[in-house]
Order: structure tokens, then sequence, then C-alpha cells
């Protein structure tokens, strides 16, 4: 027996017997199940029981507050409650005037840079990372020192504010008051999250291949309709893509809002998921929260496949 | 376009960054300071402290050894080791002093 042989019947002698046997036993596709397993398990305990847990959850009595008192179902009497209360439209008015104007602001201002960066002017790798960074950034620690800077009687905002337009500083407060509180949300999130969009958009324009600007050149296309023709229609599944991303995310924002208003004043910047916690750990209605909770859900997975619908038919074109 | 961009979006971070290394006084100060004495109390402050109660805060609390050996106590945290409370609160006592010392040692 050479080296070369003994090196290669050593592992499987090393192997004892008992478990070399069990080992032969098992299928190629047995091991791999046995390598997915604890991730799965994971998954499933933090992902999916919680879900299902929810579900149970919405269809009783339970409060978390009270974990010993008894739990008696109520069938879909949450789900009636909430779906015909005419207060629920409050917080999903706030929502959709939230959702649309972050939109409308992140993809305008967002698509725009990318269109700028584009160019490649110099250095636009520099100042691209640095436009990257409020993206990075934690929402707890967006939210708090946004809270400082809307600060009325000492905050930049206001300062800077009446800087520029001779306004007393402290004639206004972005989170205290009713008209503003909502403004005062809208542009935090689009400061934060336009680079996100940015992003996204500058992959789009990356991936027109030049050819396309040269043949339109030789047609003597001009530049505004090289745009129209060529840059907007291959960029906006990414722009639409971008779109579904943030109206996911915006649709349950509640970092930001929480730490900034939360809620206030009154209810005018309460957006769903404040109203989601108020009702779950301020008014401990556990088995209500958890109704509005699937409601949401199916709302905002209703919503996004209707979306990706159109974002296929678009891609298809 | 892309730089006025870049510099209007940086100019809230750039003031957190400042405001970290300002002092307290100069942090909340009307207008607000653009030029300052650095100071990186605020740091040594996060870095040192665990509590955000006064020193005579902590030293008027009842000493928690008393309570704590009465009979019963034990049961009352659940049956399991006995909180080392004096010994948390006297280590938050020593840095407390720590931190005082730091940020004298950051202004001087």
């Amino acid at each position: 027996m050479s080296a070369a042989e003994q090196l290669a019947v050593a592992p499987r002698e090393a192997t004892p017997a008992p478990l070399a046997r069990r080992m032969r036993g098992l299928s190629d596709r047995a091991i791999a199940w046995l390598f997915i397993a604890p991730t799965m398990l994971l998954l499933l305990a933090i992902n999916i029981f919680p879900l299902i847990w929810t579900v149970r959850l919405s269809f009783t009595n339970f409060r978390a507050n009270r974990p010993n008192a008894e739990v008696v179902g109520v069938g879909i009497d949450h789900y009636v409650s909430i779906l015909t209360d005419p207060d629920i439209w409050g917080p999903m008015q706030a929502t959709a005037h939230f959702l649309f104007w972050t939109i409308t602001l992140q993809t305008l201002i967002g698509f725009t840079l990318a269109y700028l960066i584009d160019r490649k002017f110099r250095g636009h790798g520099f100042w691209t990372t640095l436009i990257l960074i409020p993206m990075m950034l934690s929402p707890a620690v967006v939210g708090n020192f946004w809270a400082f800077i809307y600060q009325p009687q000492i905050g930049l905002f206001n300062y800077a504010v009446s800087f520029f337009t001779g306004i007393p500083p402290s004639s206004f407060e972005m989170l205290g008051s009713v008209k503003l509180a909502p403004w005062a949300i809208i542009i935090v999130d689009t400061w934060m999250w336009t680079p996100y969009v940015m992003l996204i958009c500058l992959a789009g324009l990356r991936s027109i291949p030049d050819y396309i600007y040269e043949a339109a050149e030789v047609d003597r296309a001009s530049a505004w309709r090289q745009f129209w023709s060529i840059t907007l229609p291959m960029v906006l599944p990414f722009i639409m893509l971008a779109v579904l991303f943030r109206g996911i995310e915006n649709f349950k924002m509640f970092d930001l809002v929480n730490l900034l208003t939360n809620g206030g004043p009154g209810s005018t910047t309460e957006v769903v998921s404040i109203t989601l916690k108020r009702e779950a750990f301020e008014k401990w209605r556990t088995g209500y929260s958890s109704a509005l909770a699937i409601i949401l859900f199916v709302a905002v997975f209703g919503l996004a496949n209707i979306y990706v619908k159109a974002l296929n038919a678009v891609k298809n074109r | 376009m892309v730089v006025l961009y870049a510099l209007i979006t940086l100019v809230p971070l750039v003031w957190i960054l400042l405001t970290s290394i300002k002092s307290p006084p100069d942090s909340i100060s009307y207008p607000p300071k653009v030029v300052f004495e650095p100071s990186i109390e605020g740091y040594c402050n996060l870095f040192t402290t665990r509590s955000r109660q006064t020193e005579e805060y902590i030293k008027s609390l009842p000493p928690a050894d008393r309570r704590l050996r009465q009979p019963g106590a034990a049961q009352q945290h659940g049956g399991g080791q006995p909180l080392e409370l004096p010994a948390a609160l006297r280590q938050l006592a020593d840095h407390r002093r720590s931190a005082r010392r730091c940020s004298r040692s950051a202004s001087a």
C-alpha cells in the first residue's frame, strides 16, 4: 500500500464503526436536510411561530398585562370592530399622507441625484459616499438627534429658518404644531432614505448600455428625446422597485415617528404602527392589536402583490 | 447640484458631531455656537458613568444589604441569588468619581 492510498483510507478507518455504518445509510438529500435544519428551525421559531401565535391571539380577548386571566375566544369580533370603526381612518389617513409625500419627494430627489451622479463628474465617488451616510445611521440615532435639531428654542432648524427668512425662531414648533408635525417627519424620512432610492436608481442608470445612446446620437435624437425614450423607460422598473421598498417600509414606519412625535400632537402624526403600539402596550388590548396587526399585514401583502404584478408588466413591456 | 445636496444633507450630521464635543452650556446656547471650545466631557461621561443619578442621591439610598438580609427577602426576588446591590452602588459611585476627574482633566 502506497502512502497516498494509506492517506485516502485513513479517514474512513478512523471513523468509529457504528457511526460510519449509520452515516453511510444517509442519502445526500438527508445530509442536506440535516445541514439546513438548524436555520429552518431558527426561522420557524422566530419568524413563523410569532406570526401564527398572533393570528391565534387575534381571536381571543388575551391581555398581555394579565397573563393569569382566563382567555376566552371571541371569534372575529376584533376584526369586525376594527373594520367598522370610523376612528381607524385617522391613522390610515396619516399613514397615506406620510406615504404619499415621502415616496414622491424621495423618488424625485433620488432620481435627480442619481441622474446627475451618472454624468461622472470629478470626484463623484467621494460625494456619493457622503450622500449615503444618512442611510447608514441607526433610526434611533436619527430620531433622537432630529428631535434635538427641531427643538424650538435652541434647535438648529428653527435658527436656520429664522436666519434665512427673518421669522422669529421661537414662533413655530416643528414637532409641536398640528400643521407642521407631519412635515417634520416627512423631512426626516426624506433626509434619511433618499440615498437609498438614489442608489437603486443609480444601479438602473448604470445598467443602460452605452451603445443605445450612441445609436440615438447617430439618429440625431436630442438629449431631451434620449432622456424620455431611453433613460426613463429603462430605469422605470428600478424606480418602481425603489418605490415598492420604500412603500412597504414607510407603511409600517415606526421608529422615527415614535422618537420624534410619538403620534402627537394629539393624534395628528399617529400612523397605524403607532396606533398598534398604543393599543398593544398602552391599553394592553393584545387580542385587538393582534387583529389590527393581521389586518395591516394582509393590506400590505395585498398591495405589494398588486404592485409587483404592475412591476412585472412594466419589465416585460 | 450633487455637491450642494451633499453639503446640505451633511449639515445635521456635522451639527451632531459638533454637539458631541461641546460642553453642556455650549450645546444648548442660543444662538447656536459654531465656534466653541471643544471638550470631551460627553464622551468621558458616556464611557465612565453608568447612571445619571448624582453621587449624593446614590449615597442617600438606604443600604441595600439590610433589606436583603431580612427573612423572606430572598423569596421576594424569586428565590434566586440575593442581589449584590451594595457592590453595584459602590461601583457606580466610583464611576461617578472617575468621570468627574475625567471631565476636570479635559477642561484643564
